[in-house]
Order: structure tokens, then sequence, then C-alpha cells
């Protein structure tokens, strides 16, 4: 029998002539749940874009079931019963599950009829066990419920081909089992699922196998049974990772950075920080955790000047910091990596020399603000060298770089810019396996050499392999402290605080 | 990385442009020939007719001038990021305060000029920052004020050469402007005057500006990104206000020079629209300010062509507008000449990965 899905020699080059796929070459059996990894950068998403409509296919064949389609857009692959949850996700905010439901399905009715969309919403949510509130707005619905939503929503539509884009980033551990267990669960009612992850344990864990994505070309499949966790890491670059670092053990000297007692609250007068305490010393790394949209980011943005905070103070080296100018913060001594890094961290069409001298252009120009090239180009030069930049040269635009090497360059001018403060939000986020552990390494440095390091990160093996203390936010409180000096942190235990299940003595007033 | 040049790919643009004016000349013979009684001899005289006296080719290089002060002012403005086209009412307000300071303040020759031209940048200056700072405080887009705006200057202008400058006998018009105020003839025999050397500077200043100096990065920095400007701590409100401030004094200099080079008297009685124009110059030229004056000339030959033209022949001039046009369609289309962009890449692409497998199982990460 011809399997479910194949994909012969598709080959995808972008605009800009990068080539994301080449000749990739792979086959999928009914009933089974696929696992996709590959460094980022490696072209998984555009592969899985392919597949579902969204990107048109430079040459090369798709075969559903053996007949051979040809998508134009996402409409036509779901016919053919292809569904995909993305990254994030594609629900309207202020309309209840069951509306979201049945947007773009509801055919010849104009009028909606509501009790009986959450009736037939519940009947389907039933019929494949997942529990979900269809008369909540999505906007009050916790991450894992969301998903939830969004692959009842394309079960309804009638896929038998599931594609799950890297679906457990944004979830806690508990919300990641419950999530597996309904994969398995579907997979025995009949569903073919493609799961997509960098998270190689989570891919041991639930799939029957793996196909390995290197430099845009297929690394071969496996049998997940047949292949360790760093068999499958070594495949995907050529090395084993360890994140177990070398931490040399540090003692703080003097306080960098204090927050005090700061809270915020959104336009709609929701509080996003509720009464913020903390300090960061020199030699340290301190980590902060959560959930997402738990207060980390509204933190990272007070702190930053990008959100002026409602009441509390904020000191950076013994200078009030609570009114200043992002640039006086700047000069103060903080640098700051976003966790967008093209909307924030960069100039898409400017070329890396200049997205490297764009935070202190002042120290390149001379008195009568005449920028000095020569000086421009030693500095960006010396950079692409110490921080491993690929590119052609500096005067490269620096959205044709893979988004490893946008981050390192990126992360190369906030750690030159000598601020004794870092603040770094997500800084590996969707970037490959390579270019996280050069990095880490380099945070690394950065602590030894006497910086304060505040880092934000959804990926908790992060945090945990590089943070000395590390703070849980949970709905915009600071609900533990921990120390990750001596003794790691469990997972379970900073999933239990995250949730909000646990609350630390003396933390929650 | 590659051993021979694409040719093609480093000049894409360049080519993309050439061939849009390439077809719409094309098309505009075509329309000669469909429409003149004699098209060979029309289309000699518009694309010869501007070199065949001493006196047509001049008149090119002058009406060039106002093109190119219009267009290195938008060339600022644009490229902060604010589509603003205030440049049009500091051109205008720029003429009426030149007119001003010529008739009404008496000062030996060189230091008048000098004096108008000046005054005229500082209100054209201040003219063109009007929108931004509206567009701070009430939200209101800045396109639409600055619009909104060149016609109020447009009548505020108008009414002031009426009230206080107009020569109360014969045509409407302000008084005659002094020898003093006026820039002399640079070349005998044509209308060429000195304040082609003012716009030369102009030129050479706002290229150093915008690509040598900080100022200048910081206001491309903003206009291409402003989120990453502003979190890279680049206060993005002064840095446009600065842009259109400057943006505003190069126009206001432009109308000062057209008026006192070209003019013997203030008699501007419509809008002059010098800004479409230059709006026009400044897409030809990609946004490159080095272009400009390339393209400046290239619009002024065509518009001095067409007048020759219609002199000389049944055809009427405004058939230059078809050409402006089709011009600016193709090139503001983003899909002209895409596929030939894109067989190019990917079979660069293509190529570099066979080079890297070659040597030995390269990987692009």
């Amino acid at each position: 029998m011809a399997p479910i899905l194949e994909v012969r020699n598709l080959t995808k080059i972008y605009e800009g002539g990068v080539l994301a796929n080449h000749e990739i070459n792979f086959s999928v059996e009914e009933g089974e749940i696929h696992a996709l990894v590959g460094e980022n950068g490696a072209g998984k998403s555009t592969l899985m874009k392919m597949l579902y409509g969204m990107e048109s296919v430079t040459s090369g064949q798709i075969f559903i079931r053996g007949k051979e389609v040809k998508f134009a857009s996402s409409k036509e692959a779901i016919a053919e019963g292809i569904g995909m949850v993305h990254q994030h996700f594609m629900l309207v905010d202020s309309l209840t599950g069951a509306e979201n439901m049945m947007l773009g399905i509801k055919e010849s009715r104009f009028l909606t009829d509501k009790k009986d969309d959450i009736r037939v919403t519940e009947e389907v949510a039933a019929q494949y066990n997942f529990e979900i509130d269809a008369a909540r707005r999505v906007r009050d619905m916790s991450v894992g419920m969301k998903q939830k939503l969004e692959i009842l929503k394309i079960l309804y539509r009638g896929a038998k081909i599931l594609i799950l884009d890297e679906p457990t980033a944004v979830l806690t551990p508990q919300e990641t089992e419950e999530l597996f267990e309904r994969l398995v669960s579907l997979k025995e009612k009949g569903m073919t699922i493609i799961f997509i992850s960098h998270k190689l344990k989570e891919v041991k864990q639930i799939s029957d196998r793996i196909t390995i994505l290197k430099g845009g070309r297929t690394g071969g499949t496996y049998c997940t049974a047949d292949v360790t966790e760093e068999e499958i890491s070594r495949l995907m670059v050529g090395r084993v990772i360890s994140n177990d670092y070398d931490k040399k053990p540090l003692s703080p000297e003097r306080e960098l950075l204090r927050v005090e007692d700061v809270s915020y609250r959104d336009k709609f007068q929701v509080t996003k920080l509720d009464h913020v305490s903390f300090t960061l010393n020199d030699k340290e790394i301190v980590g902060i955790a959560g959930v997402d949209g738990n207060g980390q980011s509204e933190l990272i943005s007070v702190i930053t000047a990008e959100l002026r905070m409602g009441s509390g103070r904020i000191v950076l080296k013994d200078c009030d910091i609570s009114h200043a100018s992002i640039g006086k913060i700047r000069n103060i001594g903080l640098s700051y990596i976003p966790e967008d890094r093209m909307r924030n961290g960069c100039a898409a069409p400017m070329s890396v020399e200049e997205n490297m001298i764009v935070s202190n252009i002042d120290t390149f120009a001379s008195k009568m603000k005449i920028i000095d090239k020569k000086k421009v180009r030693e500095h960006s030069r010396r950079l692409i060298k110490e921080f491993l930049v690929k590119t052609p040269s500096e005067r490269q635009s620096i959205k044709s770089l893979s988004g490893g090497n946008i981050q390192k360059a990126i992360v190369a001018r906030e750690f030159s810019a000598g601020s004794d403060v870092l603040i770094l939000d997500q800084p590996t986020r969707g970037v490959d396996v390579g270019a996280i552990s050069f990095i880490h390494s380099k945070i690394l440095e950065m602590r030894e050499n006497g910086n304060g390091i505040l880092l934000v990160s959804a990926d908790l093996n992060e945090l945990l392999s590089l943070s000395d203390r590390i703070l849980v936010m949970h709905k915009g409180k600071i609900v533990a402290s921990l120390d990750n000096r001596t003794e790691r942190v469990s997972e379970e235990e900073l999933g239990l605080y995250m949730l909000g299940i646990k609350t630390q003595e003396g933390m929650a007033v | 990385m590659r051993e021979k040049k694409d040719y093609v790919m480093k000049y894409f643009s360049v080519i993309r442009i050439l061939s849009a004016i390439v077809i719409a000349l094309l098309i505009i013979f075509a329309i000669i020939f469909f429409v003149s009684e004699d098209p060979l001899f029309a289309i000699q005289k518009m694309v010869l007719g501007p070199f065949e006296t001493k006196r047509s080719f001049f008149n090119v290089l002058e009406r060039a001038v106002p093109l190119i002060f219009s267009a290195l002012a938008l060339n600022i403005v644009l490229r902060s990021g604010v589509f603003s086209i205030a440049a049009d009412g500091s051109f205008y307000m720029g003429a009426v305060v030149a007119t001003a300071v010529a008739i009404k303040v008496q000062l030996p020759n060189i230091a008048h000029q000098f004096v108008l031209i000046v005054a005229a940048g500082i209100i054209g200056g201040l003219i063109s920052m009007l929108p931004i700072i509206l567009n701070k405080y009430t939200k209101v887009d800045a396109t639409v004020l600055s619009i909104m705006f060149n016609s109020i200057f447009y009548y505020l202008g108008y009414s002031i050469v009426s009230e206080y400058l107009l020569e109360k006998s014969g045509q409407w018009g302000s008084a005659y402007f002094p020898d003093t105020a006026r820039l002399g003839k640079m070349i005998q025999g044509t209308s060429m005057h000195w304040g082609f050397l003012i716009m030369v500077a102009a030129i050479v200043l706002v290229i150093f500006l915008m690509e040598k100096t900080s100022f200048g990065y910081k206001v491309r920095v903003t206009g291409i990104n402003p989120h990453f400007a502003k979190s890279a701590g680049i206060k993005t409100g002064s840095v446009i206000l600065g842009a259109a401030f400057i943006s505003g004094i190069v126009a206001g200099v432009g109308g000062a020079v057209e008026m006192v080079g070209m003019y013997k008297r203030f008699q501007w009685q419509t809008q002059v629209n010098y800004v479409w124009d230059g709006l026009m110059v400044h897409m030809l030229a990609n946004e490159n300010p080095y272009c400009i004056p390339l393209t400046a000339f290239f619009i002024a030959f065509l518009r001095i062509g067409a007048e020759i033209m219609s002199r000389a022949t049944d055809l009427d001039n405004e058939i230059v507008a078809f050409l402006q046009c089709i011009v600016i369609l193709l090139v503001g289309s983003e899909r002209f000449l895409h596929a030939l962009k894109a067989r190019r890449e990917q079979k660069a692409a293509l190529q570099q990965v066979q080079a890297a497998t070659v040597k030995g199982g390269g990987q692009n990460a």
C-alpha cells in the first residue's frame, strides 16, 4: 500500500535566493506519529508550509495516498485531509471557542445559532475526549486549552493528517503530558500525526519514526526505537550537544540592578506586574521562569523603559532609572537582547555591519558626527570573527543570514557594548543547536567577566543549566526564588511553581 | 563567494528602472504614431529637440533645479519612515518669503540673496515640522496632514502676496525684484542662473548628511525599523522631527532659488506641485540620493522635449504625463521583472550548494 504522504525531491528557494529545502525525500505511513527534527534553519517549517499549501513548491512532487497533489492554497490542503496547528495559534481572541470552531466552515446560513455551535463543539470535543469550554472566549483560555481547540478545529474540518509545529514550546511539563496522551489516542483512532520539535526527549517519547532534516536536506528516516537521543542529536548537528556546562562558582560583590515594588497595569487595567521586587548582582545569572503571559515580558519592558511602570522604582548601578529614556539607560550600562529579533533586534535590509553599530553609533562618529567607516569596518569584522557569524561579508544584508546567525550578530552587538547588566529575553528561541551552545558559552563568559545577567526563557533546560538563581513568575508576582547554584532545581518542581500550584513561603503577600 | 560576478543581480534595480523607461517610451512612440500626422518628425523633435540649441539644452538643466530640490527634500523625510509631502508647502512658502525679503528689505548684492535664501530655508523647515508635531499630539495621519497643510500654505502665501507685495497695475503678480535680490545669469545667452551652483551644493550636503553622518544613519534606521531604532536607544521622535526640519529647509531654499533665479516677480497663481515631480525623481532614483541628479535631468529632458515637440507639431505636451504614469506604475509595482530575479536567484542558490558539496560536505547551518 502506498504511504499516506510522500514527498519526492522537494526543493524550495525563497526570494533572495535562500535555499530552504533541497531535494527532500520522506514518507509517512498511515496511523503513525512521525517526528520531524532538525536544527532551526534546517527547513522544517518550510517543508510543512509546502505540505499545507502556504508556500509554493519550486520543484519536486507531493503524493497523498499515491496520488500527486499540487496545492495552491491551504484550503486545497485541508480538502485533502491535511491540517496544521501552527506554533502561534490562529484563533480569534475575542470570539468563543465554539465561534472559532465554526469560523469559515459554516455554509449557506447567514444567522448563527450560538447554542447549536456550542453543542456541536462539545460533541466533537467529547468524541475525541478533549476537555474544552466551548462557551468561553479564547482570550480567557489557558494556552493548553487554546491548543486543544486548534487541534479540534482541524479535526472538525476532516483532517486525517495532523501537522503540529512545535506544539510543546508554549506548554508546561504537565500540559505537555496531557497533550501527548491525547495524541496517542488520536493515533489509535487512525489519525496520522507529523510532529515537529526541537526537544529530543519528547520526540523519543512520542514518535514511531523520525525523519531528520539537516541544512535543508533529509538526513534519513529512523525507527524511534532504534536510535538514542544522542544519536539523533549527532545526526542533526554532527556532534553531541551537552547542556551541562562547566560553571565556575563565583561570588557576587556588588549590586547592579534593583527592582523595588514595581507594579504595572496594561491599557485594559489588567494587573500585569504585582509588586515585583528583586535584585541582580554582578557575576551572576538570574533566570526568570513562568508560563508565557505571566508578566515576564512586561517586566523586561519596564526595565528596558519600553513601558512605564505604574508604581515602584528601578535602580541601575545606583542611578534611579524609573523615568530615564532608553538611550540614557543604555548609556548607564544596560544592554538588551529582545525576544523578537526581526522586530526589535535588527533592521532587516541593512547590512550586518550597519546592524552592529546601531546601539553605540555615536562612539563611531567624530565630533562633527561623521561616521568613521574604517572604525566601523574593523569593529564589525572583529565581532563577526569572534562570534562566528556566518556571512559572506560584513556588507551582506542581515536578513539573508539564517536565524541563528542573525541572533549571533545581535548578541555580538549587545555583548560588545560594554554594559554591566545584560537583559536577555529568549536569547536562543528559534536558533539552531550549534548557535545555542555558542550563545550559552558567551553568556557564561560574560558572567565570569563580572556582568549581571537577567535571563528570561521559555526553555526550562536553558534556565536550569545557566542560572545561579531562578525567579518564578505567576500572575504578575514572583512566587518563588530558587537557588540553582549548588544543586539543580528539578524541572517538576519548577513546573509546580509556574502553574501556581505551589508558592514559596514568604513570597506571596 | 561566487567566482563570477552576476551583473544582472548586482544592477538589478538599475535594469528594472531602465526597462520601465524603455517600455514607457515605446508606448509613447506608439501613441504618437497613432495620433500624429508626421510621427517621425514629432519623435525627432521630442528626443533631439533639447540638444538642438544651446538655449534649449540649458532649459533642461534649469528645469531640473526645482525637481532636484524637491526630490532631495523628500529623500530625507521619506527615508525617516514618514510619508509627508509637506515639502510642497515649504517650497511655495520659500518662494513667498524670498519675494517678501527681496521687495521689502534693502541690502547690498550677495548679502540680499543670502538673507532671503536663509529666511526661506528656516520658514520652509518650520512648515515641514508642522505635520509631524500635529501627528504626535492628534494621531492624525501625517500624510493627510501634510497635504492639508500644503493647501493652507498655498492660500496663505497667495494672500500674503496679494495683500502686501502686489504690483497694482497689469497682470496679477508681485512688484519686480531689485537686482540685488536676483541670482544673475551664469551663462550668457541662456536663462541659466547661479542657483545651479546652490543646487550642486545642496546635493553634496544631502548626500553627505544621509550617507556619511550618524544623523543620517539614525534617520535610515528609524525609517527601516522604528521599533528596533527605539529599543537601540535612538530617540526616534526627535530624529523624525529633525529630518522633517532639514527636508523643509531644502525645499524652502529650493523655492527661493527658483523664484529669484528664474523670475523677475512672483507670479505663481496656482499650486506649483513640484513635489509630485520630486516624488517621481526620488522613486526613479531608487531612494538613492546619488542618483537623484541623473533622474531629475531625465525628467527635465522629457518635459523640455515635449514642449519643443508641441511647439513644432500638432501634439500636446501633456503626452509626457502618459510616460510618467507608465514609468511610475512599472517602477512601483513589485512584480515587474520579478520572475527574472527569482530565476537568477534560484540558479545561484543551486550552484552554491553544488559547489559546497564538491568541496566536501559543506553545510549551511
